[in-house]
């Protein structure tokens, strides 16, 4: 194929920013997809993502484009997560490009995804696009947002294309900046074999699938195939292309992005990053940029009922086939019972697992609140790493404990820029820098624990600001810390899932709160329940949840007795979701009390 | 057909903790058309019910024993009304001897005069709202009667003939102690009630009471003050001679509330006027045609009906007086929803009913209806339960102990 002819490009922007419908249009604009199969965010296969209107996991479409200059065009729009946790995942993408659409909505201007995902792009050496979404709505400022494009991302204010991927205004012109900006691709198909896997995903009948973007040499049916990085052989089974279903093809050239099934057993054995080459004729180097991607965020996820310990198990097993980057392995809580530790990129990673735990396979969970990774050095030289407070060593065992920290940018409104600092402060932040992007609004840099981030940090900055700050940051490594264990103890049964690692000097407002919020979460039960907080085995916090002493409903609703029934069937509903600890019945809801960090 | 229930969904005024669906009537010729309209509607709705003709003809021991007009406040309307609304239902059912027919009133709706009407045209139990004997109390609930008027209507209707009365009392109020408490149960007492009802106040979303609470201007009664309440209550009722029969009501033995205990034993009643729930036979439900126009609540997907239906349906009307006005003029049954009941759902309530009965559900008579001994359909819970000291065993009866009633909701979501 004439590579001239092919152009291989992406979108990025932030969250909300309008990406997945400017897809679906591209997609009716060239044809596509039969305008009577089209649906919204069509790329966005799970329905997950639908409903939340994010774009959690990467679908490639190949399009066919006549242009203005009477050719036909290859197009290969390479989707991409618009949220922090997966950032590895867009920098891949990005690498498999030549060139960015980089949207901002017209009614919000850069915020800090924007400016993240655009470094990300002009990292990776690829040719920009600014296109200003939304225009239609009548509060959009495009004049406003293109010049703050121009000043935040030195991108000229004049060159913004303006368009509405609600309405199809001005797609069709993007399309023709696409074909005239976005540099073909310029591999060899003379040189050893170069494909950089940028996702992957599981199919029940052929196996694990890898996504590619071929550089040099070409892969075809019955290759004999390597993984640089995993050195590990394998024969290509299926060469195809996305449509954006996926079509067998016999060849994939340079510069082509498609896909290929090789009967892998697992995602695992394609790991996003990797280079695959010509086992006969390897290339002389992998491409760059690999990283083995680690979890950053850690729980433990527990059966409501031990019965479904094993449902729990095979149902995990079927979602990591798909998703290389959560981790999980079996642990035994002494509150909880059986479960598994599990690790996840970020919040929202984790969040989508449990979701889709609970409602794909109808498991009903007890997660405890997550926590990051820590490293302790112990007396003896030895440094170990903990995912799990409940292995947190005794004080006198260690030399110091670290934690990893982050570069955190937020962009506000500068009349909240006063309590986005103060939220910073009380998070430990340490300030880096501040920068106007406009005399409206303003960008701050803090370092601060990733720990704290985890805590329930991006509601209250959302909460703060009215929803109009943004976030983006990045582990940046580890930091010593005076970081203690806080336990709790419900009903003289110590609760090993209610435990977390705090500063020390939040220990007590933080225990304080924690009891509390207990109390109010914790039902009445037929005796007291006395809570308490401690730390190195010294109480701090205590509160008690009386026992119940009358409970009884004592009118008759003038016979209407299904009022009644009502009434306790909610009350028998709200025991299946609880888990009995020793003699006490604790509900869901109170392992993630501990994420709560003040009384706000 | 055991028991009837007749709702007047109107009042003189609504008070601050009500709920209930009822609403005050406008005054002057607007509210006596509302009335004269809406009991034309009651008896349409009546002569809808009575078509099936077995009411006429009744088998032996279906004969009507029961009759209640329930409110709002039934004596807003006059008494030659009410009475002629009786005489229908006694043109339309057959009674039998020992019939019960209550009416409720509001102290301040009633004298002596219409007392003894109303006694003549055949009710023969009294249930008076009281509430409190104390002003303040009364003014906080909002009730428009003062103290006086409760001591003249008992009086009153003791005059007109009526030797059947109850009082209902309400507990628990704002800022209520238990030596105020003590006052009002002495001064009921005082006046020799055959029944007292005394329910603890639940505070209703949506009432002003519950909205004062909330916004702080009053405090939840503190709850040791309740279960001190709780306790002088059963204390100074048997002292009277009253004997506690159900979580909250009362009686001198023979005279317990007919009515409310064809509820607690989960029996059959045909419940009449806007907003009324009734428990019939569905051959006495009426035609199909309409029935599949309900809000169905208990079909299995796809429509088909579960195998395990026992006959029976559990229905409301319409609480709104205009819809339920404008449905009986069309004809219609005026039903906000129905219900085909199942065995399981049958035997459920028939548990939870039943257990709010000092004396329990009756072994024999749960067998005879289930099949099966209470054990066998509830035999864990009832060992955790005894074990926990909620609920004790006899040879005739399982029932709630003391700490069960005070705990029922607890200990009843066990068994649903």
């Amino acid at each position: 194929m004439d590579q001239q002819l092919i152009r291989n490009f992406c979108i990025i922007a932030h969250i909300d920013h309008g990406k997945s419908t400017l897809a679906d249009r591209f997609l009716e604009v060239t044809g596509t997809v039969d305008p009577r199969l089209m649906m919204d965010q069509l790329l966005d296969q799970m329905d997950l993502e639908r409903e939340r209107g994010i774009t959690i996991k990467l679908q490639p479409v190949r399009m066919r484009y006549r242009a203005q200059d009477g050719r036909e065009y290859i197009l290969n729009l390479i989707d991409t997560p618009g949220h922090v946790d997966f950032s590895y995942e867009v920098s891949r993408s990005l690498a498999a490009c030549e060139g960015a659409i980089l949207v901002v909505d017209a009614t919000q201007g850069v915020e800090a995804q924007t400016i993240a995902n655009a470094y990300l792009a002009v990292e990776a050496g690829l040719e920009i696009i600014p296109v200003i979404n939304k225009i239609d709505i009548p509060v959009a400022e495009p004049d406003r947002v293109a010049q703050e494009i121009e000043d935040v991302l030195g991108l000229k204010a004049d060159s913004v294309l303006r368009v509405s991927a609600k309405e199809g205004w001005g797609i069709q012109e993007l399309l023709e900046a696409v074909i005239a900006q976005v540099p073909p691709p310029v591999g060899d198909a003379a040189k050893p074999l170069q494909a950089l896997i940028f996702d992957s995903h599981f199919d029940s009948y052929k196996g694990a699938i890898s996504y590619i973007r071929v550089f040099n040499g070409s892969v075809r049916r019955a290759l004999e195939i390597q993984m640089m990085y995993s050195g590990k052989n394998f024969e290509i089974g299926e060469v195809g292309i996305f449509t954006p279903a996926m079509m067998p093809v016999p060849e994939l050239g340079p510069g082509e992005v498609g896909y290929l099934a090789a009967s892998l057993k697992n995602v695992e054995d394609t790991r996003v990053g990797d280079t695959i080459t010509d086992a006969a004729k390897p290339a002389l180097a992998p491409l760059p940029g690999y990283r083995q991607v680690l979890p950053v965020v850690y729980c433990g996820m527990y059966p409501v009922e031990p019965e479904d310990y094993e449902n729990l198990r095979v149902a995990l097993g079927k979602l990591k086939l798909n998703d290389a980057s959560f981790q999980y392995e079996p642990e035994t809580s002494a509150a909880l019972g059986f479960g598994f530790r599990s690790g996840f990129l970020g919040l929202l990673h984790m969040e989508i697992i449990q979701e889709r735990l609970e409602r794909e396979y109808d498991l009903d969970l007890v997660t405890t609140a997550p926590n990051v990774i820590y490293r302790v050095i112990l007396r003896n030289g030895e440094v170990t790493t903990i995912d799990n407070p409940a292995n947190w060593p005794e004080p006198g065992e260690t030399l110091s404990i670290e934690e990893p920290f982050v570069k955190a940018t937020v962009i506000t409104p500068t009349e909240h820029l006063g309590s986005v600092l103060e939220l910073m402060q009380e998070r430990r932040g340490e300030y880096k820098t501040m920068n106007y992007l406009s005399p409206q609004r303003v960008q701050v840099v803090y370092e601060l624990p990733l720990g704290e981030i985890i805590f329930d940090f991006f509601d209250r900055l959302k909460s703060r600001t009215r929803g109009y700050a943004s976030l983006d940051y990045e582990v940046t490594g580890y930091r010593p810390s005076e970081l203690v264990k806080l336990d709790c103890v419900v009903h003289g049964e110590p609760v090993d899932a209610l435990s977390v690692i705090v500063h020390r000097d939040k220990a007590d407002p933080r225990a304080r709160v924690l009891v509390e919020k207990l109390k109010e979460l914790i039902p009445r039960q037929l005796f007291d329940v006395p809570i308490q907080a401690c730390t190195d085995g010294r109480i701090i916090a205590r509160e008690t949840v009386k026992a119940m002493r009358k409970n009884v409903l004592e009118k008759c609703y003038g016979g209407d007795i299904t009022r009644k029934r009502k009434l306790l069937e909610k009350q028998k509903e709200g025991k299946r979701r609880m888990k009995q600890v020793g003699k006490v019945q604790i509900p869901q809801a109170a392992f993630l009390a501990v994420l709560r960090v003040d009384k706000e | 057909m055991l028991a009837l229930y007749l709702h007047i969904p109107f009042c003189l005024h609504k008070c601050r903790y009500c709920a209930f669906n009822s609403q005050p009537l406008p005054p002057g010729t607007a509210g006596d058309r509302l009335v004269h309209d809406y009991l034309d509607s009651l008896r349409r709705e009546l002569e809808l019910a009575a078509a099936a003709p077995a009411r006429r003809a009744p088998a032996p021991g279906s004969s009507l024993r029961s009759i209640y007009f329930g409110g709002g406040t039934p004596t807003v309307i006059d008494p030659p009304a009410l009475c002629s609304l009786l005489k229908s239902l006694k043109l339309q059912f057959h009674w039998a001897d020992e019939i019960e027919i209550t009416v409720e009133a509001n102290p301040a709706t009633v004298d002596q005069a219409r007392l003894t009407e109303l006694r003549r045209a055949g009710f023969n139990r009294l249930s008076l709202g009281a509430q409190s004997f104390n002003a303040l109390e009364l003014q906080l609930l909002g009730r428009v009667h003062g103290v006086a008027d409760i001591y003249a209507a008992c009086r009153d209707a003791r005059a007109a003939g009526f030797d059947n009365l109850s009082l209902d009392l309400i507990y628990g109020l704002p800022g209520q102690t238990a030596a105020a408490w003590r006052e009002n149960l002495e001064q009921a007492l005082s006046l020799c009630p055959e029944h007292l009802s005394a329910y603890g106040l639940k505070l209703e979303p949506g009432t002003p009471l519950a909205a004062s609470v909330t916004a702080g201007v009053l405090a939840e009664c503190d709850e040791n003050e309740q279960l001190a309440m709780w306790s002088e209550t059963q204390r100074l009722t048997s002292a009277a001679g009253l004997r506690r029969y159900e979580i909250s009501n009362y009686a001198r033995p023979g005279r317990e509330s007919r009515h409310n205990l064809a509820y607690w034993w989960n029996e059959p009643y045909l419940a009449l006027g806007a907003g009324a729930a009734g428990y019939i036979r569905r051959s006495e439900a009426g035609g199909q045609r309409q029935e599949k126009d309900l809000p169905k609540t208990d079909l299995m997907p796809g429509g088909r009906p579960p195998a395990s239906e026992n006959g029976m349906v559990r229905y409301a009307n319409y609480d709104d007086i205009e819809a339920y006005m404008a449905a009986v003029d069309r004809g219609e049954r005026p039903r906000a929803w129905e219900e085909r009941e199942t065995v399981l759902q049958e035997r459920a309530d028939t548990v939870m009913m039943g257990l709010r009965l000092t004396g329990g559900l009756d072994r024999a008579a749960f067998q005879a209806r289930f099949g099966h001994p209470f054990e066998f359909f509830y035999g864990e819970q009832l060992e955790v339960m005894t074990g926990d000291g909620l609920m004790a065993a006899s040879d005739q009866a399982v029932f709630l102990t003391e700490r069960g009633l005070l705990l029922s909701n607890y200990v009843l979501s066990h068994f649903i």
